[in-house]
């Protein structure tokens, strides 16, 4: 008897987990933002929305991808809004029609370059990708200074990077990398035994270990580290070939229940509230009046020396050529000869 | 007119028990020719035409058969010892060395990189260079074979501790040293039970997702489940019936050495138990006492105490590698239990999906068990099948089953149902034996006084039955709790937003997000798991 | 007056005829035992009229009533019998106490409280274990558990008490003495009762009648004394010879 009252309780609490309460809006948003950020926004919106519940799904960005596209070929996207790294990916969403349109007044101060002129993605967090360092490992002026070096045979077995099928800033670098240095340079970085793997907090903890001595990072794992620690052995290196934007965009996607709720939230993201909270979780703001994020360098110096410049040319072409850079990569890098 | 109502309503039972259990390994078989879209080979040309899908089979296969080699020098030494020789301590070596058996592999493996990091495992600082490398299919083999060791350390153990030792002992009058009887009598008579661990062993390895997820990938050895993951996760739709294609060998793989197991099992079982005549004979070790003892000691302080060791040093480190008392520090359980929502959700999805899982387990292994226990009764074997085909088949598959029975028309996928499914056809098993067991073993005529003082059948099931089975039910209650409660290969494919396991917790961190953060949920997930086995054997005292 | 009517019972297991075209009469009030080699199908022919084994043809009747035809069907489960049973093995509960082992088919039956009380003290006296109610089996010697089975087949003073084999388990000493308990019980409560033994003397000694089951076949009923006089044929002779 009580062990059928006990299953009953579980049923119970496995339906609230699942099903959520009636007149209360949901809106399940799909993201690669860390979890301490989430963590820290969670009480600011469960305060500004009252009446929505907010349910989080947290991965890699490519995982993110992924998982959404087989939910959009079974025919049901639990996704309501999508907020990851790889903006190759919105394209490719809008191209396919799977996204809302949605013009938020908040968005009219977004440089145009970063804002989808069809109104149906927008850059809401430009995270950037350089270069770490261990700094107990290498001496100062042996630092690497360029993206390019890494491929040099100084650096045999001692580099890491994310893995660009998982993670969306990873991919991001991947494109940028190879559209400036062509595939060669990766052929370097396979002779020199680079490990892809996992995504930046992995990448960050084999350079601060010790495992690798140099690895291709997000900032916001350096500044992050960095705040905690300040005697960690790691070095922010701005790379002298440029730094690589990442402009991660916010989308609704067009089979959204809550289409408002989902409207209300994406303003929300645009807001200075909203967007602070980003910046504290160490990302650019798209919005260049908005202080840098604590301990990096200010807006104008770090996007006005790029290793690409970000246009719609190079968004569209990438677009198209995006599963075939992922396989160039694997065959080159991950795959075993 | 009851027994009707009493036949239908078996027949829908065993028809939902047989939805639950055996449609979902079905239906990946089916879906690897015929998807919605037609009847077509074109799956198997997909998978089979990439080149790392075909080392994926040759590399299981290795490391399977590398593993068992690996488990039997460790499992058959062990259990010799501890069963028949005056080694000190051997009744508490012979609990010690189970412990394995209840703990999740990717713990090891997360306890291993860890320590065998190339670069900077901490074994390999202190031999002052990169002496061990983790990060090899020998790596995968070390972690496989330090925790499925207990397979056959099991099997071997029951079969020495239920053989008449008057067997032995009648070589030894014939003339025989311990040594030639052990080469002569013993291991000959416990060949079965040593074979049917060796063929478990295979099996449960070449279905380990975690381990050679966490090892192999850095290092770029790639196995089916690795394979049909990556299939499944990044595939879309044609992934899921590529994977489909990929997940048959698998599939022979893991039935056609499990069986081979249940077959020698069984013959093990009946040859070994001729009533035991006398305690047996332990073999004097002399000389080599203490040196063997310190050999046993070293084998448990490799199963559990370096790696417990290293994970827990691990999570207490701020900057992982300083060995400075100045970097000790709780931040990590702090940020890890209080900043990161998703690790607190893990534990209580976890929690109730073991405990549910559990009841429901145990709720149906005695029904099962019972009607196993009445030979008039029908549908025995095909009660056998529902039960021990999802055991045998590997979680992936059973959870790429699950994914293609229960997206269309009722969406169950990305909830907590899915994840309860899945635990309860795979671990349905371990309560219905140990409940089965019991069944067997109580006397049939204490069922029927009760009926003929009056009671019927559910009177007779609620009052003697059921009290009489508790102590099985119990124990199947948390044999099956355990493995579900760090449940990882099955539950990394089910999982959807809000439905995180600690096991998909953990994976997500070590292998991808945050690894120094990983050993934190992996000390809490092993102390949780302890805790919950000295319960148990608590509860069964 | 019959009590119990057999009629063309058969059983099969299989191929195995394990009990072939009995017909048997017992009667109101008397001991009749069921005496043949192990093998015979007397067991059998008692889980029959349990209703334990469901016959594959013939008909049982008690008191006038059907309990089993198969030609029409019927079958009624053993718990609607109202009969008690002592079984070889005790099925003594290990889990219940001696009062709970004993009082179980009162409960069953949702007797009232102190009704059941009462029965419970009375029959406790009758089979000499007055003082351990409150007992559990294992704390009792065999004979001891015997008679809890003994008396949980007494408490509901059946129409009819079946007993198989009861004293097989016990050393030879005790069980001359709990015969003569079991028969001084029978003639007391005038309770009809059918056992079956494969221990010609102790079936000399109990029976108002015997039933000779030889391969599955009815040999003879009669008294001791006309079995042991002249024996219906040369295979009720060859088990009485020795």
């Amino acid at each position: 008897m009580r062990a059928s009252l006990l299953v009953a309780a579980i049923i119970l609490s496995a339906t609230a987990a699942c099903g959520g309460g009636e007149n209360r809006q949901t809106v399940t948003i799909y993201t690669s933002i860390y979890e301490h950020v989430i963590a820290a926004l969670d009480p600011v919106l469960a305060k500004t929305f009252p009446d929505v519940t907010i349910r989080w799904f947290q991965r890699g960005s490519e995982d993110v991808a992924a998982r959404l596209n087989s939910e959009i070929a079974a025919g049901r996207v639990a996704a309501d809004l999508v907020m990851t790294s790889d903006p190759f990916w919105y394209e490719e969403l809008k191209e396919a029609g799977h996204l809302l349109e949605y013009r938020s007044p908040r968005a009219a101060g977004i440089p145009p370059a970063l804002n989808d002129p069809d109104g149906t993605f927008v850059t809401v967090r430009v995270p950037v990708m350089v270069l770490t360092v261990n700094t107990s490992r290498v001496a100062d002026g042996a630092w690497p200074r360029r993206f390019r070096e890494l491929a040099d045979p100084a650096w045999a077995g001692r580099i890491t990077m994310g893995d660009p099928n998982r993670s969306g800033s990873a991919f991001t670098a991947v494109a940028a990398l190879q559209r400036k240095y062509g595939w060669e340079y990766f052929e370097g970085l396979r002779r020199n035994d680079m490990l892809a793997a996992g995504g930046n907090s992995a990448v960050l903890s084999r350079v601060m270990t010790g495992e690798k001595d140099a690895g291709i990072i997000l900032l916001e794992n350096l500044l992050q580290a960095r705040a905690q620690n300040a005697s960690a052995p790691i070095a922010i290196v701005y790379p002298e070939d440029g730094a690589i934007l990442v402009p991660s965009p916010m989308a609704i996607m067009k089979t959204t229940a809550a289409p408002d709720a989902a409207r209300r939230l994406y303003d929300f993201f645009l807001s200075d509230a909203g967007q602070s909270a980003l910046v504290s979780g160490w990302m650019y703001s798209p919005f260049d009046h908005l202080e840098p994020p604590a301990g990096a360098r200010p807006w104008r110096e770090v996007f006005s020396a790029t290793l690409l410049p970000w246009t719609f040319e190079y968004l569209h072409e990438t677009t198209r050529a995006r599963d075939d850079i992922k396989r160039r990569f694997n065959s080159i890098v991950l795959e075993p000869r | 007119m009851s027994r009707f109502v009493g036949r239908f309503g078996g027949g829908v039972a065993a028809g939902l028990l047989a939805v639950v259990t055996i449609a979902p390994i079905i239906l990946v078989v089916i879906r690897s020719v015929a998807t919605p879209a037609g009847v077509t080979w074109r799956h198997y040309q997909e998978a089979f035409s990439d080149p790392a899908n075909l080392q994926a089979i040759g590399n299981t296969l290795v490391v399977s058969a590398a593993t068992v080699l690996f488990a039997a020098a460790l499992a058959i030494p062990a259990a010799w010892l501890v069963a028949r020789t005056d080694l000190p301590g051997a009744r508490r070596f012979r609990a010690l060395l189970l412990v394995p058996y209840v703990v999740p592999p990717y713990l090891g493996a997360i306890a291993w990189i860890n320590l065998a990091n190339p670069t900077v495992g901490w074994l390999n600082r202190a031999a002052g260079g990169t002496v061990f490398d983790i990060y090899t299919t020998t790596g995968i083999v070390w972690v496989l074979g330090l925790f499925y060791y207990t397979f056959m350390y099991l099997t071997s153990l029951s079969a020495l501790e239920n053989m008449d030792a008057s067997l032995e002992d009648a070589a030894r009058v014939s003339g025989a040293g311990p040594f030639t009887v052990l080469r002569t009598i013993t291991l000959p008579l416990i060949r079965p039970a040593i074979l049917a661990g060796a063929f478990l062993v295979f099996a449960a390895s070449a279905s380990a997702f975690g381990v050679p997820a966490l090892v192999g990938t850095p290092a770029r050895v790639h196995v089916l489940t690795t394979r049909i993951y990556s299939h499944v996760t990044t595939g879309g739709l044609d992934g899921l019936y590529t994977a489909a294609a990929l997940s048959v060998p698998l599939l022979v793989i893991a039935l056609l050495t499990w069986m081979l197991a249940d077959r020698l099992g069984r013959g093990g079982r009946i040859t070994s138990v001729t009533g035991k005549a006398s305690a047996p004979s332990r073999v004097a070790l002399g000389a080599w006492r203490w040196p063997i003892c310190a050999a046993v000691a070293s084998l448990v302080f490799l199963t559990c105490l370096l790696p417990v060791f290293a994970i827990v040093l691990t999570s207490l480190m701020n900057v992982v590698g300083d060995f400075r008392w100045s970097n000790v520090t709780i931040d990590k359980y702090r940020y890890v239990l209080l900043t990161r929502p998703d690790t607190a959700r893990g534990f209580i999805n976890s929690f109730a999906l073991a405990f549910a899982a559990a009841t429901l387990a145990v709720a149906i292994g005695t029904g099962v068990a019972y009607v196993q226990g009445h030979p008039h009764l029908k549908a025995r074997r095909a009660l056998d099948l529902c039960v021990n085909l999802p055991y045998a088949a590997p979680g992936t598959i059973l959870a790429l089953g699950l994914i293609l029975l229960w997206s269309w028309p009722l969406a169950l996928i990305d909830t907590l149902w899915v994840l309860l499914l899945a635990y309860v056809a795979k671990h349905l098993s371990l309560a219905v034996r140990s409940i089965t067991t019991a069944v067997r073993q109580t006397d049939v005529t204490l069922e029927e006084a009760a009926r003929i003082s009056g009671a019927g059948v559910m009177m007779t099931f609620r009052t003697i039955w059921i009290p009489l089975l508790r102590p099985a039910i119990l124990a199947g209650f948390f044999l099956v709790f355990m493995p579900a409660f760090g449940e990882l290969t099955m539950s990394i494919l089910l999982v959807g937003p809000g439905t995180e396991t600690v096991g998909t917790v953990l994976f997500a961190l070590q292998e991808y997000a945050d690894p120094p953060s990983a050993s934190v949920v992996a000390v809490l997930i092993l102390a949780f798991i302890l805790a919950a086995y000295a319960a148990a054997a608590a509860l069964a005292r | 007056m019959a009590q119990i009517i057999l009629r063309s019972l058969e059983k099969r297991f299989g191929s195995f005829l394990a009990v072939s075209h009995l017909d048997l009469e017992v009667h109101e009030g008397e001991l009749m035992t069921l005496l043949g080699p192990s093998g015979c199908g007397k067991t059998t022919t008692l889980r029959m009229i349990a209703g334990l084994e469901i016959p594959t043809a013939g008909r049982i009747e008690l008191a006038g009533q059907t309990l089993n035809d198969t030609a029409a069907g019927i079958a009624v489960p053993p718990e609607r019998r109202g009969m008690g049973m002592v079984f070889q093995s005790y099925a003594v509960w290990p889990h219940m106490t001696v009062a709970r082992n004993i009082d179980y088919p009162l409960r069953i039956r949702k007797v009232a409280r102190d009704e059941r009380e009462r029965r419970l003290a009375r029959t406790l006296e009758l089979v000499q274990l007055a003082g351990y109610a409150d007992r559990y089996p294992h704390q009792l010697s065999g004979g001891q558990q015997q008679r809890v089975a003994l008396a949980r087949g007494l408490i509901m003073e059946p129409a009819v008490l079946l007993l198989d084999e009861p004293l097989s388990n016990l050393d030879a000493k005790l069980r001359r003495a709990m015969r003569r308990e079991i028969r001084a019980i029978q003639r007391a409560l005038r309770m009809t009762m059918l056992y079956v033994t494969h221990d010609r003397e102790e079936a000399e000694e109990i029976s108002d009648r015997m039933a000779v089951l030889v391969a599955g076949r009815l040999a003879q009923v009669a008294t001791p004394a006309e079995i042991q006089s002249s024996p219906a044929d040369d295979e009720v002779r060859g088990f009485f010879a020795d």
